[in-house]
């Protein structure tokens, strides 16, 4: 991890310092530390002290979660702009989550009492932090309810619709989701085995749906998927038993 | 100042090459269109990378139909 000299032009784009003016921008690279990170590091591990908040200028973090019976959950996938480990500074102070850096990244954090002391002096930074956390909250919220009430077919469309929204790129007329992603991940992220996503990726690519390769999936027909994802009529397609 | 972009930001009703979440954010009254012909666009995650064009289509719908229906809406609102 490889220390950077700041610069605040770093900080556009996380909205957790929205609506902030340049002073204050200043102000806050200037207490941060910035740094390149290997793919490969793990940021934090669960259990540890929170002791930073984190955010991501550039690259893709895994957030995952072990259970006590040893099974990984894929909690969420961090890109350019998002804040990680925050939530768990002002609550508990215990990192719930491993962050592992999946592809190289550049970083920043600040300590726990420098983040306390900037949303005192800027009381615009706690309440986009209220913003983001009460957006994740809906996001969790949403996760919840697919994974006690959707077949898993349709939880996988849910969870590849969720990260084509956060990292999606148009390419021809299908959706490519922009960073390595495997079937272990998919499983990890929906609560499944590995054998039940290959099986549900192998027929959609079957039907032309998705295309994907060991890393990286593309979404050649959206709307198949949100029809998958919402339950939608699908047309040519006779209702199921 | 900066030269406005050549698409929706400006224009005065939705063209079928618009994305379809800029129809929607632009031209709000458009979401009544959407809902009527029973399409899951509002709120979709796809919406940002699919064209009107593009949905018409998913949906077995004829583009310059729904183009003159959001054409209505966008009216009758004002």
């Amino acid at each position: 991890m490889t220390p950077l000299s700041p610069d605040p032009a770093v900080l556009r784009g996380l909205r957790l310092f929205s609506g902030l003016d340049a002073a204050a921008l200043a102000e806050i690279v200037r207490s941060a530390q910035t740094r390149r990170i290997e793919k490969g590091t793990t940021i934090f591990s669960q259990g540890d002290r929170a002791a930073l908040c984190h955010a991501l200028i550039d690259g893709r973090v895994k957030i995952a979660q072990t259970g006590a019976d040893g099974q990984q959950l894929v909690v969420r996938y961090i890109g350019g702009g998002e804040m990680f480990g925050t939530a768990a500074v002002f609550s508990g102070g215990i990192y719930p989550a491993d962050a592992l850096a999946m592809v190289d990244c550049v970083g920043v954090h600040w300590t726990a009492a420098t983040m306390g002391e900037l949303m005192e002096r800027h009381p615009r930074i706690a309440l986009n932090a209220l913003d983001i956390v009460g957006r994740r909250l809906q996001e969790v919220q949403t996760r919840l309810r697919e994974l006690s009430t959707e077949r898993v077919e349709r939880r996988v469309a849910h969870a590849l619709l969720r990260l084509a929204r956060q990292a999606g790129r148009r390419v021809g007329n299908g959706v490519e989701i922009d960073f390595p992603l495997s079937r272990q991940d998919i499983a990890e992220m929906t609560g499944t085995t590995l054998h039940t996503v290959s099986r549900i990726l192998s027929g959609w690519e079957g039907q032309g749906i998705v295309e994907g390769g060991r890393q990286q999936v593309t979404i050649r027909q959206p709307h198949a998927l949100v029809a998958i994802a919402e339950d939608l009529p699908r047309p040519g397609k006779p209702e199921e038993k | 100042m900066i030269a406005p972009p050549p698409h929706s930001a400006t224009a005065a009703l939705p063209s079928s090459s618009d994305l379809v979440e800029d129809v929607l954010e632009r031209w709000p009254s458009t979401i009544a269109v959407f809902l009527a012909h029973r399409m899951a666009c509002p709120g979709c995650p796809m919406a940002r990378f699919q064209t009107v064009a593009e949905v018409a289509g998913d949906y077995g719908l004829d583009t310059d139909a729904l183009l003159a229906d959001f054409a209505r809406a966008i009216a009758a609102e004002g």
